[in-house]
């Protein structure tokens, strides 16, 4: 009786030791998949978050290059001028260039903020992978630069995993400066080619030049145009085309040279 | 008495005997499940490092060579554009199609571009689409 009393309580003993080392065997299995798991998958789903920034931060840095130049060919379609001045006439469907009508270089720096700022916005809108028009971005002009600014935005994430479900939060700001020149952008040439052409047309009237159209060409040289002249009745008729490409919208997508035309009296 | 005893000897060895042997299933068992719930994990674990790891490669290879440069010619004239910038003309005018070709198949080895796909790098073109393009494995 006391020998079956003795086994009876070795027994029992047997039996919680075995429960015990079982549930600690389990629960160090499943903590350890659980710390695994977590991880792989924290590490999944930074690298996923950290791409989706790489895709975001290259579809604006395009869309920005997209909006200069969108906004250049708003400027020169207008012959640089602004169209709601009173004193702005046309000979035929040319712009007359006069000391009333003439490029200005804060209108200039205005208007290319404006148009870059709502092509920049229409190029948000369409991005399809997050939100990004709940965010105020601001637009300025400085030393041949366009910033534009904005607070940072905060994308989250959530992984499943077999254990858990992680959420993983990234911030992102997507402010962005793009140097005008290395677009082939100079805001500052408008002015510059009408004083220019301007002091160019005096010379030759000055010097009484038989032909006004080949002597005002020969003189005129500007740094990425070239220049086409012709006359059409006491107005010389100006025809610059960039010598580099850029795409625009007008009429569908286009990816050609610009043309800048103004017309001078003689 | 004594035969008894021994007769009793003898059952007690045997029930410890069987006793021994059922905890000593019990705990192979309980190695072999461990053994086997291990594996799992550890197969899908190896499973998302290895997406992870292709979709990864593809990420770097499509944003370096969107920003490769390559020269091309327009109207006789050669002109300097970023890969990225092929793809939008390529949209734009489809001659352009054709080099683009040309070029995938000339810097992107293992793999080939892909449009219209959920996941990838997106382009804008006004007042037309936009565009999603991948990398994908020959």
């Amino acid at each position: 009786m006391i020998k079956n009393k003795k086994a009876g309580v070795f027994a029992i003993g047997l039996v919680l030791g075995m429960i015990i080392f079982i549930g600690m065997s389990w629960h160090a299995f499943s903590t350890t998949n659980k710390n695994i798991n977590a991880g792989v998958i924290k590490t999944t789903a930074s690298i996923n978050i950290k791409n989706m920034g790489d895709r975001l931060s290259f579809y604006i840095n395009e869309s920005s290059k997209l909006a200069a130049s969108q906004a250049f060919y708003e400027i020169v379609k207008d012959s640089a001028i602004d169209k709601d001045n009173p004193s702005c006439t046309v000979t035929g469907d040319t712009i007359i260039w006069n000391s009333n009508c003439m490029p200005e270089k804060i209108f200039l720096q205005n208007k290319f903020t404006d148009e870059y700022g709502k092509s920049f916005f229409d190029s948000l809108k369409a991005y399809s992978e997050t939100n990004l028009t709940d965010i105020t971005y601001t637009h300025t002009f400085e030393n041949g630069e366009i910033k534009t600014k904005t607070d940072p935005k905060t994308f989250s994430s959530e992984e499943k995993g077999t254990f858990a479900t992680y959420k993983l939060e990234y911030e992102f700001n997507p402010s962005i400066t793009l140097i005008l020149e290395e677009e082939n952008i100079n805001l500052d040439s408008f002015d510059f080619i009408y004083i220019k052409t301007n002091s160019d047309i005096r010379e030759c009237r000055d010097e009484e030049a038989v032909d006004m159209v080949l002597c005002v060409k020969n003189k005129l040289e500007f740094d990425g145009w070239t220049v086409d002249v012709k006359k059409q009745g006491s107005y010389l008729i100006f025809e610059l085309e960039t010598e580099e490409y850029f795409f625009f919208e007008d009429k569908g997508m286009k990816f050609e040279k610009i043309i800048l035309k103004f017309a001078m009296i003689i | 008495m004594e035969i008894k005893n021994k007769k009793a000897q003898a059952g007690e060895l045997v029930q410890d005997t069987v006793g021994l042997v059922i905890v000593a299933l019990l705990l192979i068992i309980f190695i072999i499940i461990s053994t086997v719930l291990w594996g799992a994990p550890k197969k899908e674990i190896e499973k998302i490092a290895t997406e992870q790891i292709t979709k990864d490669q593809e990420h770097l290879s499509l944003q370096a060579w969107l920003q490769k440069t390559v020269e091309i010619e327009i109207e006789e004239e050669k002109q300097d554009i970023t890969i990225a910038e092929l793809i939008r003309l390529s949209k734009i005018n489809p001659i352009y199609e054709e080099i683009l070709n040309q070029e995938a198949e000339k810097s992107l080895g293992i793999y080939n571009y892909e449009f219209n796909k959920q996941a990838g790098s997106l382009f804008y073109i006004p007042s037309d689409e936009i565009i999603t393009i991948r990398l994908e494995i020959k």
